[in-house]
């Protein structure tokens, strides 16, 4: 209950401070171009409908929470209609319908109300022990986006569609491209088999040696906005972050290295930051919001792969509500560092990864822990609003799976990369597959790295082993 | 080794390839056969090559682009080749093996690394920088600096040659600066000991291979590797590990007020992806960025010139097996790699730092040895091979350093299950005389064959091995089981020391000839009795019957009778490294007379002794 408390404490902080940077934020905005101005492409909305657990037609029956404003969403118990895909156990469950940044982005933007009628992807989303779904479910329902549809049949989006799916906005074509999408035939996978053993690491002589940290560079902006997020990448070599206590004021925060050999320690937010070997093992510490800590090592001509390592999650006394925020780790290959290792952004990766699901704030009461997901990040500019990268698809969720992530125990994560065919597993059973659009950097080579972000997790025994076509 | 810029106004530096002034031709030294090439890249793959005399390690290219000279380290020469013609047109006698080279800018003077010393005035002087005038090509200057000199590089503005030490010495890398006016040193740079010990980042600056100074002249970089010669269980706490035994990396000189940026230091193997065996540095067009390549790993880093101490790198390329050096073109486009198991240059295309590719490769020389020799030097040296290590770390030319003829020249802590019996400080042999001492090999005597290192690759080095095993249990007769080891076998023992600069031809120096003859009789005489273990034409009881001889001389170690051939190159002495000099083998670490009865030798009889192990003629080899 006490971490349920202070995170709540810490969520209305956090709204606090957006409420006050709004207006900035949306003068900021005004540059960017958001799929909020129209939404999905066909592109988009096929990879939705691939990704999503469940997808289903449904009738809103009741509101049980409503929420306006920048992050909008509500809890809606639905009646389903049709089912397109997947299978939910309840016949009227209740599911998180969001639309970000919705009433600030675009005014008239309207909410879905009780009565209407929703095409809705949904998506499983793990709770932390303890926290309750609603409705007595055992897993929230996740609904990215949603689209309504009107009375005479045509299907509307909260942003408009863009030009190609203009054609679709009818309901019977509309289901038709689900359906289309649902039924189509999986690329056939191709097999590999595993070759020579090109990286491995036990961290068992308590050296750093081989890996390298993103640095997050200095790069203040004129404008308030910027200056809020301008740096977030910590590596032993950063020597400046910008803190959030909102005053306009900068921060330095020195990552430097402690008594203790090969330990670099650093403070933000008043809570530890550490890197560095302990015990055998490679500790990322950043039970933090917005402290990506990224372990970088390889060779960028790697193509295909497989990481195994194991690794440990540990709830940081110091801060034990911190995994309500946006707790994610994991191996991530085929990573692009243009300008290695400093970054502003501009790295590209494919992560399999425990951790929320892409950047959803799931904080407000539903405390998802949540996901095993393969997520591929594009190159950014140098600085992005997190929710405007996963809007923005700078990040992509490609495959998905709801998973309770245990805590002080050890988990065998293996990822492999072969082609643009992706896959992660768990303790030796596969879980997620995906492929890596074409269009990503990483889509033939890359490094390998390791990371956190806003948690602390503990990496042993790392290998990386050369994957070729099964003979 | 080395790297250069292809000559304009501006900073030189000694190199193993070079470009004429045009641009149009380059020049590239065949270290293996005894030659040089020049390949005209503008206008096609002819390449036209010269004989120059043994072992060619650097070059020079008049200002006027006629004369190409080039020291040779065996042949002890300067070797002045007429470019347009393609002839070799004279050879400058150079003693103590001369390997950097670099002209002052009017091309009227040469000033040449003595690796080896000489003597000057009767006495040995144990580094030298010998100035030759070209003209007359005669040596006008010798300038005397400390131990093993070896890559340079020349200033803007002429007035100062920067001299890098192969070796550490007394833990610190050392760049001497000469007064090219006043003729002689003018200061000394220490580049000290990095002391992250435990991390493995930190170690002693050690086989300082190139130096190169930024365009705008305040600013050089020395490219050499962190030996982590104080991590062990007995000093550190931590045993050492493939990973935190040597980093690649490269040192910043402030040239204006002569000392080390520290805290720049900019250790390329410990982040992003490791390198090994740093073979040369150079900087690209104005100096934002500069190119560091590696001997072992084979490969090129592009990394972003900065003094905060970042890998700022901006690509990893792949080049062909062991490039040595590097030129670049004037714009800094293009890079030209002398690869030398490759025999070839390769060229690489830098329009695109963050994306350099090979666009050419041109075999620039015959392969002078057999096929099993040529491919033993690849695998001893190759990082890139994970049977040999894992995430290119370690290979066996990373401590037998120079194509494996020289040592490191310090002490690791091995433990059990390394390469020693217990946790001991162990000198590193020098290989250069394997055949005429082994077996057994290794300093106990642990091994038979030169095959069974493929136990040390699979557990210090972290390589999978190239001996097959059943039930990881290793052959008995490892021979012939795999087709690599055989050819390192082949390689190791095809290696051969240097000239000894105590020697003139098969005779000791005149100055210490006669003292050597006395020496030699004491060496022999049953009174003192050190023939009885270093016996033979080649000094040593072992190598001659499969029985091992070890002796504990009073060190607390049963060790393999070394050849006291070449051993003016191998210091430190003795297996734990105690003994600095050849007279501290003989009187302070001689306890109870167990290493020969020397201690009621006179001050004479001991430097009669110290001489002949410098300048050892044994009856056999007259």
């Amino acid at each position: 209950m006490k971490s349920v408390a202070r995170a709540t404490v810490l969520t209305a902080v956090f709204s606090m401070f957006l409420a006050l940077a709004a207006p900035a934020r949306s003068q900021q905005l005004s540059k960017i171009p958001t799929v909020m101005d129209a939404h999905p492409t066909i592109v988009e909305f096929r990879e939705d409908i691939s990704r999503a657990d469940v997808v289903v037609r449904a009738k809103i029956v009741e509101l049980l929470r409503r929420k306006e404003g920048v992050l909008a969403d509500q809890d809606a118990l639905v009646e389903v209609i049709r089912t397109y895909k997947g299978e939910l156990p309840e016949p009227q469950p209740c599911v998180r319908m969001e639309i970000y940044q919705a009433l600030e982005r675009k005014a008239g933007v309207k909410l879905a109300r009780v009565g209407d009628e929703v095409i809705l992807p949904i998506e499983f989303v793990h709770p932390y022990s303890g926290a309750k779904p609603r409705n007595g479910q055992k897993l929230h329902y996740m609904v990215p986006f949603y689209y309504v549809i009107e009375k005479d049949g045509t299907v509307s989006s909260a942003f408009g569609f863009p030009t190609d799916m203009r054609e679709y906005a009818s309901i019977d074509r509309f289901e038709k491209l689900i359906l289309d999408e649902v039924n189509r035939p999986q690329s056939p996978q191709r097999k590999y088999e595993t070759a020579e053993v090109l990286f491995t690491d036990n961290f068992d002589d308590g050296s750093l040696a081989g890996w390298t940290f993103l640095v997050g560079e200095r790069g203040f902006k004129k404008e308030p906005f910027n200056q809020q997020f301008d740096v977030i990448w910590i590596g032993p070599n950063s020597m400046v972050d910008n803190e959030l206590h909102g005053t306009g004021e900068l921060e330095t925060v020195k990552v430097a290295m402690n008594s203790q050999p090969g330990l670099y320690h650093a403070h933000r937010n008043d809570t530890e930051i550490e890197i560095g070997v302990v015990d055998g093992r490679l500790r990322l510490r950043s039970s933090n919001i917005w402290a990506h800590l990224t372990a970088v090592t390889g060779d960028p001509q790697w193509t295909d792969y497989q990481i195994d390592v194991d690794m440990i999650n540990l709830v940081d006394k110091e801060l034990p509500h911190a995994r309500a925020n946006y707790m994610k780790f994991g191996p991530y290959g085929r990573l692009r560092v243009p300008n290695m290792p400093e970054t502003r952004g501009e790295h590209s990766f494919v992560g399999v990864e425990f951790g929320n699901f892409a950047n959803y704030d799931v904080s407000e009461e539903t405390f998802g822990n949540a996901a095993f997901q393969i997520r591929c990040k594009y190159p950014e500019e140098p600085v992005v609003w997190r929710d405007h990268s996963r809007m923005l698809r700078k990040t992509k969720i490609l495959d998905y799976h709801a998973w309770s992530i245990p805590q002080h125990k050890q988990i065998h994560l293996t990822a492999k990369y072969f082609g643009n065919q992706v896959e992660g597993w768990i303790d030796g059973k596969k879980v997620l597959s995906a492929e890596i659009p074409a269009d990503h950097p990483g889509i033939k080579n890359g490094r390998i790295a390791l990371w956190t972000f806003e948690t602390w997790v503990e990496f042993d025994n790392v290998q990386v082993t050369r994957l070729v076509p099964l003979q | 080794m080395a790297t250069a810029v292809g000559a304009r106004e501006g900073p030189s530096q000694s190199s193993s390839i070079v470009l004429t002034p045009d641009q149009k031709t380059i020049c590239v030294a065949n270290q293996d056969s005894g030659s040089v090439s020049l390949w005209d890249w503008s206008t096609g793959n002819d390449v036209h090559e010269i004989a120059v005399g043994n072992e060619p390690r650097t070059l020079a290219v008049s200002p006027a682009g006629d004369l190409l000279y080039v020291t040779t380290q065996r042949s002890q020469e300067l070797a002045i080749v007429h470019i347009q013609t393609g002839r070799c047109i004279a050879r400058i006698p150079i003693e103590g093996q001369p390997v950097g080279l670099v002209l002052s800018v009017d091309g009227r003077q040469a000033y040449i690394s003595q690796y080896a010393g000489k003597y000057i005035d009767g006495k040995y002087v144990s580094g030298v920088v010998a100035v030759v005038d070209l003209a007359s090509r005669v040596v006008t200057s010798q300038i005397p600096v400390k131990p093993r000199p070896f890559a340079l590089a020349r200033s803007v503005d002429g007035k100062t040659v920067y001299v890098t030490h192969y070796f550490q010495i007394e833990d610190k890398g050392v760049v001497t600066e000469i007064d090219t006016e006043a003729l002689k040193v003018q200061r000394e740079i220490a580049l000290a000991e990095d002391r992250d010990v435990v991390g493995g980042r930190g170690g002693v600056f050690n086989a300082l291979s190139s130096v190169a100074i930024h365009p705008n002249g305040n600013r050089a970089l020395v490219a050499g590797m962190h030996a982590n010669v104080h991590r062990g269980v007995t000093q550190s706490g931590m045993p050492l590990s493939h990973k935190t035994t040597v980093q690649a990396v490269v040192r910043i000189c402030d040239l204006n007020g002569g000392r080390e940026l520290d805290h720049a230091r900019i250790v390329s193997s410990f982040s992003g992806q490791a390198v090994a065996a740093p073979a040369a540095v150079a900087f690209l067009g104005d100096g934002e960025h500069f190119v560091d390549i590696y001997f072992a790993s084979h490969d090129m880093k592009v990394i972003r010139y900065n003094e905060r101490g970042i890998v700022a790198e901006r690509s990893l390329l792949e080049l062909p097996d062991g490039p040595t050096g590097v030129a670049i073109t004037h714009d800094g486009k293009t890079a030209f790699v002398n690869c030398r198991w490759d025999r070839s240059v390769a060229q690489v295309s830098l329009t695109d730092i963050r994306a350099p590719k090979i666009v050419r490769k041109v075999f620039v020389t015959a392969e002078p040895w057999d096929a099993q020799r040529i491919q033993g030097a690849r695998v001893f040296h190759n990082t890139r091979d994970t049977r040999m290590t894992p995430n290119r770390w370690l290979s066996c030319g990373i401590c037998h350093l120079d194509g494996g003829i020289l040592p490191d020249n310090l002490l690791w802590e091995f433990t059990e299950d390394q390469k020693s019996s217990s946790p001991r400080l162990m000198n590193t042999k020098s290989l250069a005389l394997t055949s005429w001492s082994g077996p057994p090999y290794l300093i106990q005597g642990t091994f038979q064959t030169i095959h069974e290192e493929d136990k040390f690759i699979r557990s210090f080095l972290g390589g999978s091995g190239f001996i097959g095993s059943a039930n990881d249990v290793f052959p008995e007769y490892p021979e012939g089981r795999s087709q690599e080891m055989d050819a390192v076998a082949a390689f190791v023992l095809s290696l051969r020391p240097r000239p000894n600069p105590h020697m003139i031809g098969d005779q000791p120096q005149p100055a210490i000839r006669a003292s050597a003859k006395r020496g030699r009789a004491i060496f022999s005489s049953s009174r003192v009795g050190c023939s009885r273990c270093h016996s033979g034409r080649y000094l040593t009881r072992s190598g001659r019957d499969k029985q091992t001889k070890l002796a504990d001389v009073g060190t607390g170690l049963f060790a393999d009778v070394p050849s006291l051939h070449n051993c003016w190159a191998t210091e430190p002495y003795l297996h734990d490294g105690r003994a600095r000099t050849l007279r501290e083998v003989i009187m302070k670490y001689n306890k109870d007379d167990r290493h020969g009865r020397t201690s009621d030798l006179s001050e004479q009889e001991i430097s009669d002794l110290v001489h002949f192990l410098l300048a050892p003629v044994v009856e056999e080899n007259k």
